[in-house]
């Protein structure tokens, strides 16, 4: 059944109507509107829904333009250029001809740069303080150059003299004046040849540098700063790494948040007095905050640029999208919260619920009395419990007052378990007044 | 195989004719859900276990013979992720033909795909053929949406229905055939208003060069 096919797949941001890929989303649309016009009732449904999509596209496909026209190095200036035929002529792979160059070279420097840390790391070891036992050390592990017979020095090219003295680079053992000397740290050494001693000692002052540092002749630093330049960016945290190290722990941070919430939330719609109506707002702000925030990294992240379709950029993307998901799923579909009418009246029942229960009890404690009249006179009161005149001062109020105030601090801080905890005291506390209050009566 | 180069197959030379009709079909769906692994299916009879997200949009073209018609499909496969819906409704409108992909093994694509039945129904052409595929049917031992449940809404709906695989190519081609059969293709109906368009002499649909 199925016939001929045109074998091109074309793939990207095409007009429908004339096929042209237009790099992002962004230009497919204004492309569409400005050459398609003819096409009325299509622009007005694509216009409504552009008005809505508006911050999508704005958000997302500005991104995705600047990555693609990045990766592409493509303008829209070089748009015309774009869309010429162009076909390709005789073409031949130089690939293997850069490799050998770049491995040769590759091998020359690391060799050297190897050989040089070899030294390096039997310097700085067993270094004597003393300077004449330092000398000596040093020449034993790098023989020095003769330079009697040298009269110029081979970088500068300026005369030795009893002003311009004759140096040694400690590294190659070469000839150099004092000018032509750079000078390199004893720590910094030493955290070149074990990277497991980070460098912490602070920088010394170029006085101390030239008399503790290392002599070396510019090549030679400049090999060993090399080096140390690739250690550190080997350890050093990417931006991207840092970034999605920070999201996750927003992710963190928003899971027990999210939990609490749906708690406070639960706690008002079953007329609980724990949390107020502002505690749970909070909350609820406080997880926006974090949504935030997430987002914000995951756009970083996604918008951090890598070649479109190598894994890293699919990466990027999955980290993109997962965080997305993540936000919409448990950050923004939290439950409503109840109106504070509804608030009042979930709680009105509940007053009322427990008022007829203690209604009922009351009676039937009443009917249980009537039955059975006092054998004995009643008590005296309790001498312990306080009179009714100095109710101010009552132990248990006092302690009410202090825990309102512990409440009040730690909902300011959003610590609502906390808050959750002390709510219950005070209410015992409540309770244990009002008996002692009813045993005094 | 009746015609070598689209268009050509009706100049009139006394042998029989046959009638050769285009049509604008769109794919649509979730992200994921198989759409281009379909389009690669029925077009080049391949299958990428790794196949690539689209981005903006593909366009394919294949022809299939029925009886009396030669049909060629323009085909747009739209990419399914989020940030791409906006361009949807440039590809749909137009179309004589969608196909609305979901994966049988993922219960969310189903509910994407209503939704976008929905969309077509309100903003693409009235005239329009819609089929839903359920796709990788090869998985059926992970299915989260039922036959029944899909086919009930697909009647419901007016839409054709089948479970595909673009894996083992299970219902592809058929139902491309189907919605080619579906399609109105009288002389009457061959304007653009209604179905697709009629190819005459000179008309082949190179692509216009609004850019050139
Ligand atoms: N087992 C199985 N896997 C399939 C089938 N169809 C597609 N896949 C796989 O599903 C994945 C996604 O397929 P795509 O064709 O890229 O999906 P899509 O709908 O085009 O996705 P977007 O371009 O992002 O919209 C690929 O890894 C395919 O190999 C199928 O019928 N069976
Ligand atoms: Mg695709
Ligand atoms: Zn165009
Ligand atoms: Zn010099
Ligand atoms: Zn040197």
């Amino acid at each position: 059944m199925a016939a001929s096919s045109e074998d091109q797949i074309l793939e990207g941001f095409l007009c429908p109507i004339c096929k042209a890929d237009l790099k992002s989303a962004s230009q497919l649309t204004s492309h569409f509107e400005s050459l398609h016009q003819e096409e009325q009732d299509v622009l007005k449904s694509l216009k409504e829904i552009f008005g809505k999509a508006k911050k999508i596209i704005l958000n997302d496909d500005t991104d995705l333009k600047e990555t693609f026209d990045k990766a592409l190095k493509f303008n829209s200036q070089d748009q015309e250029y774009y869309c010429e035929e162009q076909s390709v002529g005789v073409s031949r792979s130089s690939t293997d001809y850069f490799r050998a160059v770049r491995s040769a070279r590759l091998e020359r420097y690391a060799t050297e740069t190897n050989k040089l840390l070899i030294r390096l790391d039997k310097l700085v070891c067993n270094m004597p303080t003393d300077q004449n036992l330092r000398k000596q050390h040093e020449q034993i592990i790098v023989p020095w150059l003769d330079g009697t017979l040298v009269k110029l020095c081979p970088n500068c090219a300026k005369t030795f003299n009893i002003t311009r003295r004759k140096h040694h680079c400690r590294l190659c053992g070469s000839l150099l004046c004092h000018d032509c000397s750079v000078f390199l740290d004893l720590n910094v050494a030493r955290s070149i040849v074990d990277p497991s001693v980070s460098n912490t000692s602070t920088e010394p002052d170029q006085e101390n540098l030239e008399k503790n540092g290392l002599r070396l002749c510019e090549h030679c630093y400049n090999l060993i700063e090399l080096r140390k330049q690739v250690q550190e960016s080997r350890n050093a945290k990417t931006v991207l790494v840092t970034a999605y190290e920070q999201m996750r722990s927003l992710m963190e941070q928003a899971r027990p948040a999210v939990a609490m919430y749906e708690k406070m939330c639960q706690s008002l719609f079953d007329g609980e007095t724990t949390y107020h109506l502002g505690d749970v707002n909070a909350m609820r702000g406080k997880i926006g905050k974090l949504a935030e925030g997430i987002d914000l990294l995951s756009k970083q992240i996604v918008n951090f640029s890598a070649e479109p379709g190598t894994r890293q950029a699919r990466l990027q993307t999955a980290i993109r999208q997962a965080a997305a998901l993540y936000i919409k799923e448990d950050l923004l579909s939290l439950r409503k919260l109840p109106t504070e009418a509804q608030i009042e009246e979930v709680r009105r029942q509940r007053y009322e619920r427990a008022e007829r229960q203690i209604q009922l009890e009351r009676r039937r404690m009443e009917a249980e009395v009537a039955r059975q009249p006092p054998a004995e006179p009643p008590e005296p009161p309790e001498p312990r419990a306080p009179a009714a005149g100095d109710d101010d001062n009552n132990p248990l109020l006092e302690q009410m007052n202090i825990i309102r105030g512990y409440i009040k601090e730690a909902r300011r801080e959003l610590k609502f378990e906390e808050v959750a905890i002390l709510e219950t005291n005070l209410k015992e506390l409540k309770k244990e007044y009002q008996l002692l209050k009813l045993s005094k009566s | 195989m009746a015609t070598n180069r689209s268009g050509t197959a009706q100049r009139p030379n006394g042998a029989p004719q046959t009638k050769v009709c285009q049509f604008k079909l769109v794919l649509l769906g979730e992200s994921a859900v198989g759409k281009s692994s379909l389009v690669l299916r029925f077009v080049k009879g391949q299958f990428h276990e790794y196949q690539e997200s689209t981005i903006g949009a593909a366009f394919l073209t294949q022809t299939v013979c029925l009886d009396d018609t030669t049909v060629k499909f323009e085909i747009w496969d739209t990419a399914g992720q989020e940030r791409y819906h906006s361009l949807a409704p440039m590809y749909y409108r137009g179309a004589q033909a969608a196909i609305v992909v979901y994966d049988i093994t993922n219960q969310d694509t189903f509910g994407r795909a209503k939704n976008w039945v929905k969309e077509l129904q309100r903003q693409a052409s009235p005239s329009i053929v819609i089929a839903l595929a359920g796709n990788k049917s090869d998985l059926a031992a992970k299915r989260m949406v039922e036959f029944e449940e899909a086919q009930a809404y697909a009647d419901e709906n007016g839409l054709l229905f089948m479970e595909t695989s673009a894996k083992t190519a299970m219902n592809v081609n058929d139902i491309f055939l189907a919605i080619a059969n579906k399609l109105p293709k009288s002389e009457s109906a061959g304007g653009a208003a209604a179905g697709g368009r009629r190819l005459a002499d000179g008309d082949a649909p190179r692509s216009s060069s609004c850019c050139k």
